[in-house]
């Protein structure tokens, strides 16, 4: 019995300290310096969340579809381990898309998982809220699964009703994406070519 | 006479020595190959063994050193002493100081099994009044040669001298001379900070001598000295003044112009880099010069440029370049030799970085530890954004940015398959863009870099250079995250 409540104890001191070693701060009031000592980059102000939801951009028998959600305290760990990738923790956008080009689905990802980041179905769209941004737009990292890069871009809320406990309601946003330049020594650069639509307009779908 | 086998002469003299074969003081007067140093007629001259080959002056105690002291062979590039003087005299580059009745040569010293902690030189010295001397000068830095621009060094150091002299039987046997004299040069200001070696384009008016003298009660002439060393054998020097060169009694000091080990056969712990001066290198070369105008001017797609260095018959660098066009947002290279410097550019204002991009650090991390480069690499970047952005990043650490990059880059390069994502690409990616992304203005990109640099504990240093890369300035972070150049002097 002595044993146990020692045990206890040790683990709520335990417990205790790793609570207060991590700091959480929020997503809208945070810096480079803070990614540190597991710190908790946590969404309190709601600035993920009028991205969330499914997004369609429609030209003639070419769509492509965009499906977003929040995924809380991301930080995925390495390949086969359990050491985390990352020294904090952050609310982030996730999601998949599909591409319809003349009425042939080129690549859909839509059914895409969230708990494996190393699994070849997990969301391929990873999307950060950066503070010193804009405050409707996310930085985004996109595989593009038919050529096998990944692409940078962003997503920007362009257009939105303005509710009255001045929330917004979207409407439109902008979609881009493109590869992110470098040199590449001893080792063979990524095709150039992008097989998913580089700027499109989106349409927030009800 | 005292043969060479059983001591050596050893001079604990401390001096600050500027060597310059190139610095701006020489550009004053040089003028082909003529002998354009001229101080109480003293010339010095820069040759070669093909120069001299034919100079009786030279050859012949050359000739004789090579012969006499078990000798197996000489050529153009150097001849071979085995056993006790068991090395090869680089003749690449001769330093010749010579006055109307006596004249000095200078050669590098190489040994089989490179010295750890010296580099050496022979000095033949003919004179019209005594015997034909040659002295085996050892050179100890006391602290890492600081490279210069254009092959030049300073350096502090202690030096041995082995006196060698050979008599008619061909046996080996020593005199030395008692001083040893170094012709300075204190362009531009005529102060002490300013002193460094005699370059061969040195003001007159800025030439002076340093004279080291060693212990010895010499009566000169041909006579060997009698030498007052001390119990660990080692002869202790200090300095003296106003002797005047050439042999005999109190006037047989030696003139000689210390060729520090250069090149890529010379321990590497001899150096130490000065960044400042080894951009100023690139910006002197009008080639290179002309390579960066090229990617700066360049619209389409990203180039990359890859220099290699060699060092001339002057000690000077000379680069050659490799020009390699990339697509529109990247550039691949094969690199297995080893490389001075690269420059590549991002040509689209919109969606490319005005700095370095993540990309573009992951390959200063393989560069890094592929072993073809050192810690004098730069990797420079010119864009076309804004008004264009001109940069160079130098390592300030370069063990601590292999040390970051082993962590930070830790599964950047697997490759998983075109339907996975590399979340660790996407994390580091994420990171970096919250300091440097294509929507900032290039000021902020300048300070985010630095930002990350200081943060992440990198061990790169950032330089930017003026639009005619002229002029290279250290960039400062300051606290309020703004940045301040500091340009280099």
């Amino acid at each position: 019995m002595k044993t146990i409540s020692l045990a206890l104890i040790s683990i709520f001191c335990f417990a205790t300290m790793s609570c207060k070693a991590q700091t959480t701060i929020s997503l809208s009031d945070f810096s480079s310096g803070d990614l540190k000592n597991d710190n908790y980059i946590k969404d309190t102000n709601g600035v993920l969340d009028p991205f969330i939801g499914t997004w369609k951009w429609t030209n003639g028998n070419s769509e492509f579809t965009v499906v977003l959600e929040k995924k809380e305290m991301y930080n995925p760990t390495y390949l086969n381990s359990s050491e985390r990738i990352n020294d904090y923790y952050s609310d982030v956008i996730i999601g998949g898309y599909k591409y319809i080009e003349n009425g042939q689905v080129i690549v859909n990802t839509l059914n895409y998982t969230t708990q494996d980041a190393w699994s070849s179905d997990y969301a391929p769209i990873f999307g950060s809220f950066h503070n010193n941004g804009s405050q409707y737009k996310i930085y985004l990292k996109v595989q593009d699964e038919i050529i096998g890069k990944l692409l940078t871009g962003h997503f920007e809320i362009t257009q939105y009703l303005t509710l009255p406990n001045d929330d917004i309601s979207p409407i439109e946003a902008t979609w881009r994406v493109w590869n992110r330049e470098g040199i590449y020594i001893n080792e063979e650069a990524p095709p150039s070519e992008i097989s998913i639509p580089e700027e499109i307009v989106l349409q927030k779908m009800p | 006479m005292k043969n060479i086998s059983s001591f050596s002469v050893f001079g604990i003299i401390l001096f600050l020595i500027v060597v310059t074969g190139f610095s701006s003081c020489e550009m004053d007067d040089f003028e082909g190959d003529l002998p354009i140093e001229n101080n109480s007629n003293i010339k010095i001259t820069t040759k070669s063994y093909e120069d001299l080959k034919f100079d009786s002056k030279f050859i012949l105690p050359f000739t004789e050193i090579a012969n006499k002291i078990k000798t197996s062979s000489y050529t153009g590039r150097g001849s071979y002493m085995e056993e006790t003087y068991n090395f090869t005299i680089d003749s690449t580059i001769i330093k010749e100081i010579k006055t109307d009745k006596y004249v000095s040569y200078t050669m590098l010293i190489r040994r089989d099994r490179i010295p750890e902690n010296y580099f050496e030189n022979l000095v033949i010295e003919v004179t019209d009044t005594s015997d034909t001397k040659a002295y085996i000068y050892q050179y100890f830095p006391n602290s890492p040669i600081q490279k210069k621009s254009h092959g030049s060094f300073i350096f502090d150091f202690n030096f041995n001298v082995i006196p060698i002299q050979y008599d008619e039987n061909g046996k080996a046997s020593i005199t030395v001379g008692c001083r040893l004299a170094v012709d300075y040069c204190n362009w531009p200001n005529g102060t002490d900070d300013d002193a460094h070696i005699a370059g061969e384009g040195c003001t007159k008016a800025y030439i002076y001598q340093e004279y080291y003298e060693l212990a010895c009660n010499d009566g000169g002439g041909s006579s060997p000295g009698n030498y007052n060393y001390s119990p660990t054998g080692y002869y202790s020097g200090y300095n003296s003044s106003d002797p005047t060169p050439g042999g005999g009694y109190w006037g047989n000091s030696t003139h000689t112009q210390p060729i520090t080990c250069y090149g890529l056969n010379c321990p590497e712990k001899f150096y130490i880099s000065n960044p400042c001066d080894e951009l100023q290198e690139i910006s002197n070369d009008t080639d290179y010069v002309s390579e960066l105008n090229d990617l700066e001017n360049a619209t389409a797609n990203e180039t990359l440029v890859i220099a290699s260095d060699s060092t001339d018959l002057e000690g000077n660098i000379v680069f050659t370049f490799e020009n390699i066009p990339g697509g529109e947002d990247q550039v691949e290279a094969t690199i297995n030799a080893s490389i001075h410097s690269t420059a590549h550019n991002h040509t689209d204002a919109d969606d490319q970085l005005s700095v370095f991009s993540l990309s573009d650090l992951y390959a200063l991390y393989v560069l890094a530890g592929s072993g073809f480069i050192d810690d004098s690499y730069a990797h420079i970047l010119v864009t076309n954004q804004g008004s264009g952005t001109q940069y160079a990043l130098k390592f300030d650490d370069m063990e601590a940015f292999e040390t970051w990059g082993d962590t930070f880059f830790m599964g950047w390069d697997l490759d998983l398959g075109p339907d996975t994502k590399n979340p660790i690409k996407e994390s580091r990616e994420n990171i970096y863009e919250l300091d440097v992304n294509p929507e900032n203005s290039n000021s902020k990109n300048e300070s985010g870099l630095l930002k990350f640099i200081e943060a992440q504990g990198l061990g790169l240093e950032l330089y930017e250079t003026n639009e005619d890369f002229s002029q290279w300035s250290k960039i400062i972070l300051n606290n309020d995250e703004t940045t301040s150049p500091d340009p280099c002097q």
